[in-house]
Order: structure tokens, then C-alpha cells, then sequence
């Protein structure tokens, strides 16, 4: 079996870890460096550069190099690069297909296999993303591990005695997450996740650009945003500025000529104090507060109970962090040992766990938990649109969770389920993952028929959607494969051979019609009727090739009633 | 529930630390990774045990007289955690026809047929259930919320006493018991069980936030009602709640501010000071999560200050007036708006005197309405 990998891919750096001897090892990139840049570019003769060098172009060529592209996977954004337009998928497979390489070379085999984190609160479309992404550059993804899990990991593997409450606070380059764990005995125990997917070390740095080009404004009259190299160097500095700021009480940002104006240029020339840097971001480390409510609540743990905060990510090296926590839980946090590298750390144990280097009888064990919501489309009193939750946020899985619901009207034949994930009440303002439809309801009252649905979500992301009409015992189910984006129905059987069961002579004319029916010009307008009758369909050829003629008989009959709307 | 503790490895009625102990050691043993089916086993096992905290505290029966009820036992709770109450009813039903011996089973078919609706059965298997047994708190308990599901609110307001009397302490048939004793006026009964509540040094989970507002919604009330003067007491014991319980506390904002609106209208008796009541307010404006949240808690605090300002004797007519206005008057046009200024205007120039004197009462308890009116009073005649 090859090496599975653990891979950090961060907004601005990457990193890449592996087990040796039961613990993590960070892998060293060509220019031997732990951490690499998360840019992607291409140079004046249009090969690829990736990482430190591509970071360095950035500077003199911004227009040719793509920087930042995890904050938009999973968007149709496209990014260019000189003329040509490349998707963030196609740039972060890039940048995963270097470190592929690089891996490789360290560990003198070819690598194949790799685990890669994301941020806990990333919606099953960003995860699918990756996934591509990773594929695209040659690696078999195992396991999408969330960010503050793989912190923790790292964390607890040398902690494994401690029994305790941990709060995982990570603020990386583009995303803020925030994890509640209880460890126990050598286990560790997600307890709930949430976040901000747009809230990063880059918006501090934006907050910090705009008020820099305000001031600059206000002296000279010139807006910097209009000019691109201004606004890299003004970028640049601000970057530079936070840093300083981590450590020193202010700090100087100076650039002799920035932009010209009339010929003559000027200079960005600011003084700004870290009390001044705290103002201006005060509203940014205030979004950090609805997430930990949320965590807390969720786990049900109080702020009183947890017993330590660890603060991984870059950003969490600006002093505001730690004071706001400790304003808001009242908890002196401390720093993880190396915030960029807990996660690669973790995701490389991860892999471990999979491969089985690292063994449950003698290593951690984990359990992690769904972030989103789960459930399907209903109908009640006031809306057809009500998401119906079947598995909640922040259940332990793998899980298997199961509603029972009713027909909503009279005679009502087939059941539509429609999946979907978030935290809306309104169905269709949450992500769409799939749909089916169990039909061969018997004829009654609304309400009398009562529908079971069972949703069943594993730790790879597959979830399994059954529906079955109790009564009958008839199912249907689906499987989405939240990762891949794939979705297959299940329980159907091949029926284009119908027409050689020995009882298919008497029901020729009903299918005919209802095939018919499916191509009456008519029925474009009546998508679900046009379900309706392809269930029914459906139905009656597997009940011939089944060569069961109760249910063929039942089948023509829930068939007839259907094509009687259409007339 | 047997069933659960089997599955940890534990024997029923274990404590909450042996449970969390056994469940650890069994997802060692059945990680998510390795042994995905039977670590969901565990877990659920481990989930119910850990919320059967008060639910473990029930009855006890003696051993079932026969191997085969022991078996319906099994069954009935297959059914029951596949939330089957139909089946549980039916097999509770056959079980208790087999097995007269086996009390347990018509206790269970006393739930199951009021879950399913059939409150009448209920009832008449309740009524017998307590005959056998007539000093069984938890059979009286289950008689009283029969009744009550049936709609006999008197027998069921009986049956409560006598639960409670023989013993009954868990807290939702106190919460119902304290229901039935606000319909039937017995205030005084209805506080002393709130109170039983309320007083518990426990650890309240998210579940509980609920059922606590409403034990303080009430005994807010019940303290109205009966002019006892420990209402204080009650806004202190919510206060210290809410800020312990922070996190949890922002969903229930308009719950909670009603109830602070609500204690207005103790001031007049004299069983509450305002300043508790502010202090209420001030917590409540730091678990707001939403802009909203904070309307609702101004809007509830504006309520609760018109209250005071029309029960203080040293605050005139004419400034209740102007407060009403400014603060309560909802949805006018421009035009009568207007003009209601313009008349509490003329009034407090008549009035310049009194008026003058109690805005110093306004400026230093009141003094969201002082920065209304400062700019008129201000002005020189």
C-alpha cells in the first residue's frame, strides 16, 4: 500500500506532513522549506510556477499569478491568469500536484494517497472542490478531515491522558472555525463545529488597505484602488504592518512612490498603532462570537467548563485574539506549538489512522461530527417548502436517523423526496443534494399513509437516503456521495425486457398509453404529473418482469388513475 | 433501557460517571473507523443513557414472573426505539393480557395508549393501575396526566396533590402540577412546587432552558397573585440563570423580556424594588446576539419604565402623559403626533414649577426620558 499524506491547504500557505515511527514529520518542499506559499502562476514563458517562486512573481507581475484561490473554490469564479482563465479547481490541483511532487521525492516513492483539510464549517460544494482538485493532480483523496479536527489530533496525540474540554479556535488566512472536543481516556470527541467560510487574516488585511487609502485620500485626493501595482505594494505593506503589529506596540508604513499624480509621485507615508489597528478590526473579531455561541450551545458545554483554548492559524498571532477570548469566555487561550503546522500534523495522523500505522489499541481514537443540517422538503399548513430535519447539526457520525411523515393529500400515490443540507427553514434556500420518489402508495385519505425515511451519513461523506411506505413495505433509496458530487438510485431493477414475461400480453395497452402520455406534448407542463407516470410505469414493467400479477394488476390500476389527470 | 446498559458493558443503573467511563472505553475498542456499525450502537446507547439522567428514576418492579415476559419486554422496547408507539401499545396490551402478574406492563400500557391518543383507555387502565398500588407515586402520576390528556381537569388537579403528596418530585409533573394549580387559584401550592424547581442545585442542560423560563414565568406570577414579596428574589435567581446559562439564553430573548415587562405591574403592591428588574434588563442586553434581540429587550424595558412612572407619586400626570407619548404611542400620523406634543407641552408650562422638580427625579432615575424632554425644559420661558 502506498503513503497516504496529510495535506494543510491553506489560503496562503501549504503544508504537507506523514507518519514515521507513530508520529507526524513535516515534509520539506524543493526549496526546503516546511511551508509553501499557496500561489500559483505562470512565468513570462508561460510555464507553470508554483509556491515561493510563484509568491515572489506576485510582486512584479500580478496580473500572471493567482494568489488566495482557496476563498473561492467552490465558486464558478474564474481566475485569470495573463489572458487565459483558469478555474479555482484547475489552480489549487496545481498547486496539490507540487506538493504531490515534492512528497514524492521525500519519500522516495511515488505518492498517490492523501488526506487534505478543510475548514470545518465548508459546505459540501467547497469539499467536492477539493476533492476534484485533488484528483486532478493525481491524488486519491481518503478522507476530507476538518481543519480544527486535524488540530486537534495533533494536539491530543501528545496529550492523550488528558481528560478535558478543548476549544479549537482557528483563524487561518480566509476562514474562521471553531471547534468544541472533549478528551477522554485516549479518545477524542468532536462535540460540535461551526464558523465564518469569509472571515480571515486577508480581511484584516483589507480592513487595514482601506483605511491606509482613506488616509491617503484625504492628504493627496488620490485614490489608490484605481492603480493595480499601488494597490499590490499597499497590500504588501499592510500584510507586513499586521505582522509588526503582532509584536511591536506600531509601526511605520512608508512607500517613497506609490502612485503619481500629475507627473510627480507621492508617498504613502503612515504612522499606525496597534491600538489603531484594533479599532479598525474590532468588527471583524466580533463575527468570531456567534460561532463559539453556537459551538457551546450545540455541545452543551458552558463557558465555565472548558478547560483549555488552543488558537491554531496564522492570524490568531494578532494580539486582539487572544484578548477578545479572554474578554468573552474569560480564559487565558495558549498558543498550539507550531500553528502552521497542527494541521498538516493532523491530517497526516488522520492518514495514519487510516492506513492503520497509527493503531486505535495503542494510538488516539476520534469521533467527529456533521456540521450542517440534513433533511427533506415538506409540506405543512403554511408552506410546500419546509425543511424537515432528519439528521440535525453537530450529531456524531457515522449516524442513522429516521422520521416518519404522511401523505400530504388525498389518493396520493407517490411520495417525491427531495434532499437537502443547511440551516434554513425554507427548504429551497438550503443546498440541493438529490431527489427520488417512492410511488405504489395505496389510495386513502390524506394523512393515512404514513411514509418512513431514514437518513444514514458515514465518516466518507456518503449518505444514504431510504424511504419506504410502511404499509406496503415498498422502499426506495438514494445514495449521494457528498464528496463526488455523485448520486445513484438504488432498488431499480433493468426493465427494458418487459415485454417477454408471460404475463406482459394483458398490460401492452396500458403501458403504451402511458408512454404515450409521455411524450404528449401537453405534459411539459406538468412536470409532475410526467414523474408520476414514470413511476407508475416504472412500477407496472417491474412488476411484470417479476412476473407478479397482483401487483401488475395494482400497478395499471394507480397507472390509469394518473393518465385520468392528464385527460 | 436494560438493553443500553448491556450494550456499554454496564449494569442498569450505573452513575453518570461509570456511563461516561464505559462509553469511552467501548469507542476504543469499536472506533467510527474500524467498526462503524457497532460504534453507532454505542453511541446511541451512550446518548440515551446520558439524557435518561431523570428518566433513570422511575419505578421499580419486581422480576418478571416468567422467562417469556422478560421477552415482550425486549420486544416492547425494539418497538419503542424505533418509535413505534402503535406496536408498543398492542404488544403492552397482549403482554398484560399473558402476564396479570407483571404490573409493569399495564403501567407501560397506561403511556403507551395515552401517546397513541386512546386518553379514554388510559384513564380506565390508570384508575386501575392506581387501585392496585394506590401510594405508587409514579402510578399517580401517570393517572393525573391521563386525566389531564383526557380533559378532566378537576380529577386530574386531585391526582396531582396526591402524586405530589406521596412524593412525586421530577420536574415536568411538577411543571404540569403548577399548571393546574394556577387554574384552580391555589397560588400559594403552585409557588412552593415552583420553587422546588427553581431551588435545585443542578447543572441545567440546553434542553432544560425551556421548562426553567417557564418555572420563572410563573413564579413571577404566582408572586403577583399572592403580593409575596420574595418576587425579588425570583428576578435574583433569573438573573443569576441567565447569566450562567448565557449561551443558551439568546433564543428565549422575548420570553424572557415579557417576563421583566410583566413585573411592572407588581410595583404598585410594593413586593419588588425596580432596581432588580433594571439589573434584569441589563443582563438580558448582554445575551442579545441581534440587533432585534435588542428591540425587543428596549421595547419590554420601556413597558417596565411606564409602569414604574405611573406608580411613582412624585412623577405628576402631565409627565405620564408625555411618556406615553414618546414611548407608547404606536403607529399615529405625523399629525396627531403632533398635536398630543403640543398639549403635554402647554401642560408642562402651566405646570413649569412641579415640572421643573420632577425632571431632577427624571434626570437621575430616568434618564432614557430626561434626554427626551431636556431640550424643552431647558429652554428659558
Amino acid at each position: 500500500m502506498s503513503t497516504i499524506i496529510g495535506i494543510d491547504l491553506g489560503t496562503s500557505t501549504t503544508e504537507a506532513a506523514v507518519i514515521r515511527d507513530g508520529k507526524p514529520v513535516m515534509i520539506v518542499n524543493p526549496e526546503k522549506e516546511i511551508i509553501t506559499p499557496s500561489a500559483v502562476g505562470l512565468d513570462p514563458s508561460g510555464n507553470w510556477v508554483v509556491g515561493e517562486r510563484a509568491r515572489a512573481q506576485y510582486l512584479l507581475s500580478p496580473e500572471n499569478t493567482a494568489i488566495e484561490v482557496k476563498r473561492k473554490i467552490g465558486t464558478d469564479e474564474e481566475i485569470k491568469l495573463g489572458r487565459q482563465a483558469y478555474t479555482p479547481v484547475k489552480l489549487s490541483a496545481k498547486l496539490l500536484e507540487y506538493v504531490r511532487n515534492y512528497a514524492s521525492e521525500f519519500l522516495g516513492e511515488e505518492v498517490t494517497r492523501a488526506v487534505i483539510s478543510v475548514p470545518a464549517y465548508f459546505d459540501e460544494i467547497q469539499r467536492q472542490a477539493t476533492v476534484r482538485a485533488g484528483m486532478e493532480a493525481g491524488l486519491q483523496v481518503e478522507r476530507i478531515i476538518n481543519e480544527p479536527t486535524a488540530a486537534a489530533l495533533s494536539y491530543g496525540l501528545e496529550h492523550m491522558e488528558e481528560e478535558s474540554h478543548v476549544l479549537v479556535y482557528d483563524l487561518g488566512g480566509g476562514t474562521f472555525d471553531v471547534t468544541l472536543l472533549e478528551m477522554f481516556d485516549g479518545v477524542l470527541e468532536v462535540k460540535a463545529s461551526n464558523g465564518d467560510n469569509k472571515l480571515g487574516g486577508k480581511d484584516f488585511d483589507e480592513k487595514l488597505m482601506l483605511w491606509l487609502n482613506e488616509q491617503f485620500m484625504n492628504k493627496h485626493n488620490v485614490d489608490l484602488r484605481k492603480d493595480t501595482y499601488a494597490m499590490v505594494k499597499l497590500k504588501e505593506e499592510a500584510e507586513r504592518c499586521k505582522k509588526v503589529l503582532s509584536t511591536q506596540p506600531s509601526c511605520h508604513v512608508s512607500v517613497p512612490m506609490i502612485i503619481e499624480k500629475n507627473g510627480a509621485p507621492l508617498a504613502l507615508d503612515e504612522e499606525v498603532t496597534a491600538e489603531r489597528f484594533e479599532e479598525i478590526t474590532r468588527e471583524l473579531i466580533e463575527r468570531t462570537h456567534q460561532p463559539i455561541d453556537v459551538v457551546l450551545a450545540d455541545s452543551g458545554v458552558l463557558p465555565s467548563e472548558i478547560d483549555r483554548v488552543i488558537l491554531v492559524g496564522g492570524s490568531t498571532r494578532m494580539p486582539i485574539v487572544a484578548k477578545d477570548i479572554q474578554e468573552y469566555l474569560n480564559i487565558l487561550p495558549s498558543q498550539a506549538v507550531n500553528p502552521d503546522y497542527a494541521v498538516a500534523e493532523g491530517a497526516a495522523i488522520q492518514a495514519g489512522m487510516i492506513q492503520g500505522s497509527i493503531r486505535p489499541e495503542e494510538g488516539i481514537v476520534m469521533t467527529d461530527v456533521n456540521p450542517y443540517t440534513l433533511g427533506i422538503r415538506v409540506m405543512d399548513e403554511m408552506t410546500d417548502d419546509r425543511m424537515s430535519v432528519v439528521i440535525p447539526r453537530n450529531v456524531t457520525i457515522p449516524t442513522t436517523r429516521s422520521q416518519i411523515y404522511y401523505t400530504s393529500w388525498d389518493d396520493q400515490t407517490v411520495a417525491h423526496i427531495e434532499v437537502y443540507q443547511g440551516e434554513s427553514s425554507i427548504a429551497s434556500s438550503n443546498h440541493f443534494l438529490g431527489d427520488f420518489a417512492v410511488g405504489g402508495i395505496p389510495f386513502g385519505k390524506a394523512g393515512k399513509e404514513k411514509i418512513g425515511v431514514q437518513f444514514s451519513y458515514d465518516l466518507n461523506g456518503m449518505l444514504d437516503v431510504k424511504a419506504s411506505i410502511l404499509s406496503t413495505g415498498k422502499e426506495a433509496s438514494i445514495e449521494i456521495n457528498m464528496l463526488e458530487n455523485k448520486t445513484s438510485q438504488n432498488n431499480r431493477i433493468d426493465v427494458s425486457n418487459w415485454k417477454e414475461s408471460p404475463i406482459a400480453r394483458q398490460f401492452r395497452t396500458a403501458v403504451r398509453r402511458g408512454e404515450k402520455a409521455l411524450k404528449d406534448p401537453k405534459i411539459q407542463y406538468e412536470p409532475f404529473l410526467e414523474e408520476e407516470i414514470e413511476e407508475c410505469l416504472y412500477y407496472l414493467k417491474e412488476a411484470l418482469v417479476e412476473e407478479n400479477l397482483e401487483a401488475a394488476l395494482e400497478a395499471e390500476e394507480d397507472l390509469m388513475e394518473v393518465l385520468s389527470d392528464l385527460e | 433501557m436494560d438493553t443500553y446498559y448491556h450494550i456499554l458493558g454496564l449494569e442498569p443503573g450505573a452513575s453518570q460517571a461509570e456511563i461516561k467511563k464505559a462509553y469511552f472505553r467501548m469507542v476504543r475498542q469499536h472506533s467510527p473507523e474500524s467498526d462503524p456499525e457497532q460504534f453507532q450502537k454505542i453511541r446511541e446507547a451512550y446518548e440515551q443513557l446520558k439524557k435518561g439522567e431523570d428518566a433513570a428514576d422511575g419505578p421499580v418492579f419486581p422480576p418478571f414472573s416468567d422467562p417469556w415476559a422478560g421477552k415482550m419486554m425486549e420486544q416492547i422496547d425494539n418497538y419503542r426505539r424505533a418509535g413505534n408507539m402503535e406496536k408498543v401499545r398492542d404488544a403492552c396490551e397482549e403482554a398484560w393480557r399473558l402476564f396479570p402478574q407483571d404490573i409493569r406492563f399495564l403501567y407501560l400500557l397506561v403511556i403507551a395508549q395515552r401517546q397513541c391518543g386512546n386518553t379514554g383507555k388510559a384513564v380506565r387502565n390508570g384508575e386501575l393501575l392506581v387501585s392496585k398500588e394506590p401510594e405508587n407515586k409514579w402510578f399517580l402520576k401517570e393517572l393525573a396526566i391521563s386525566y389531564l390528556a383526557r380533559g378532566f381537569t378537576q380529577k386530574a388537579y386531585l391526582a396531582c396533590e396526591k402524586a405530589y403528596e406521596a412524593g412525586c418530585r421530577d420536574n415536568d409533573f411538577l411543571l404540569t402540577y403548577a399548571f393546574e394549580c394556577n387554574e384552580y387559584g391555589e397560588f400559594e401550592r403552585g409557588k412552593q412546587v415552583l420553587w422546588e424547581i427553581a431551588r435545585q442545585d443542578r447543572r441545567w442542560l440546553k434542553e432544560d432552558i425551556p421548562e426553567l423560563i417557564e418555572v420563572y414565568s410563573g413564579l413571577v406570577r404566582f408572586c403577583y397573585e399572592t403580593q409575596d414579596s420574595c418576587l425579588g428574589e425570583v428576578m435574583e435567581g433569573l438573573c443569576r440563570v441567565m447569566e450562567q446559562y448565557r449561551i443558551y439564553m439568546a433564543e428565549y430573548i422575548q420570553e424572557l423580556a415579557e417576563l421583566a415587562a410583566f413585573t411592572g405591574r407588581c410595583l404598585g403592591q410594593g413586593i419588588i424594588e425596580y432596581q432588580t428588574v433594571t439589573r434584569a434588563f441589563e443582563v438580558m442586553r448582554e445575551i442579545c446576539r441581534t440587533e432585534e434581540d435588542k428591540d425587543i429587550v428596549k421595547e419590554a424595558e420601556n413597558t417596565f419604565c411606564f409602569s414604574r412612572i405611573l406608580d411613582d407619586p412624585r412623577i405628576g400626570e402631565t409627565l405620564e402623559c408625555a411618556y406615553e407619548i414618546y414611548y407608547e404611542l404606536h403607529g399615529v400620523d405625523a399629525q396627531t403626533m403632533k398635536f398630543a406634543l403640543t398639549d403635554v407641552q402647554l401642560c408642562m408650562v402651566e405646570e413649569r414649577d412641579e415640572i421643573l422638580e420632577q425632571a431632577e427625579i427624571l434626570r437621575q432615575e430616568y434618564p432614557d426620558f430626561y434626554e427626551k424632554l431636556e431640550d424643552f425644559i431647558k429652554r428659558p420661558q
